[in-house]
């Protein structure tokens, strides 16, 4: 008789612990998101938000200038050092990052509408290879970027 | 004597009606449970095949592409996400083929969800950042 019990009992855990998994809701596949993540890193590529050339323009200018005050021959080298120290002081001020955002935002922003994805744009990445941003929902892609002539991490994340 | 086996039967006929309901129980999860894996293990293979046609269209069928100047055996520069409406329309016409390669009921590519699975790609066309969707059953 204890042994029929034994058998009830068993059944009925088993039958409800087989329901308990059934209703155990499935993860999200990621592989998609990255998909998406990629797909996204190439738009921003593609709408030259990682250009270098918008930091070239100042300088190609100014060696118009320089150009231009070595035919004049008057005064050159006084010119071609107050045209280069201007390109130096240019060239600190702009700030790459603060540029790439200005590319990046918009982009994100119509990205987001249509998709309703959430993208996070992390330049220089500041944390440690292998860790990824906080939000467990969230895909980071890794990439690397020349910025002010300096290969650094930057991190995508898509939510 | 007569009265006491009829007893017996009643008795066990109550003790094994609470087992065949369990047991019936447990057979309804048991099939509920199976079909659930087999549906989620179609879908599951569904997205994959549309993920992995997706894939394909945003990375090479349906891309801008310009042919290398020797044009050694059709070699040529791809650009992927950037979606030429040529090439597109090419993989409208070949779509049979691949819905049968890939054991699809149906296939659809186009700009808008259609019926059934979907997924959508970001790609950029004519500058403009679009969703392509591939959809099918």
């Amino acid at each position: 008789m204890k042994t029929i019990e034994a058998i009830i009992s068993m059944m009925v855990l088993l039958s409800f612990a087989s329901l308990t998994l059934i209703q155990v809701p499935q993860a999200e596949p990621s592989l998609h998101k990255y998909q998406l993540a990629e797909d996204i890193w190439r738009i921003a590529y593609l709408k030259g938000c990682f250009s270098q050339s918008m930091f070239n323009e100042k300088f190609s200018l100014d060696s118009a200038a320089i150009t231009s005050a070595l035919e004049s021959k008057k005064g050159a080298d006084q010119a071609i050092i107050s045209v280069m120290e201007r390109s130096l002081s240019t060239a600190a001020l702009a700030d790459p990052t603060d540029e790439m955002e200005e590319c990046l935002n918009p982009l994100f922003d119509e990205i987001n509408q249509q998709t309703s994805l959430n993208i996070a744009f992390d330049a220089p990445l500041e944390v440690a290879a292998g860790d990824s941003l906080p939000g467990e929902e969230a895909v980071v892609i890794h990439k690397a970027l020349v910025l002010n002539g300096v290969p650094q991490r930057v991190a995508l994340k898509v939510e | 004597m007569k009265q006491s086996k009829a007893f017996v039967s009643f008795d066990l006929l109550f003790a094994a009606l609470p087992l065949l309901l369990m047991v019936s129980y447990l057979a309804t999860v048991i099939v509920f449970a199976t079909e659930t894996a087999d549906s989620s293990l179609h879908s599951n293979e569904l997205t994959g095949k549309l993920s992995t046609i997706a894939d394909y269209l945003v990375k090479r069928g349906a891309v801008a592409r310009q042919a290398q100047e020797n044009n050694y055996l059709g070699t040529a520069t791809y650009r992927p996400n950037v979606i030429d409406d040529y090439y597109l329309g090419q993989f409208e016409n070949n779509k049979e083929e691949i819905q049968n390669w890939m054991d699809l009921k149906s296939l659809e590519v186009s700009w808008e969800p259609k019926e059934g699975t979907c997924v959508y790609r970001l790609v950029l066309h004519n500058n403009e950042v679009k969703k392509l969707y591939v959809c099918g059953e």
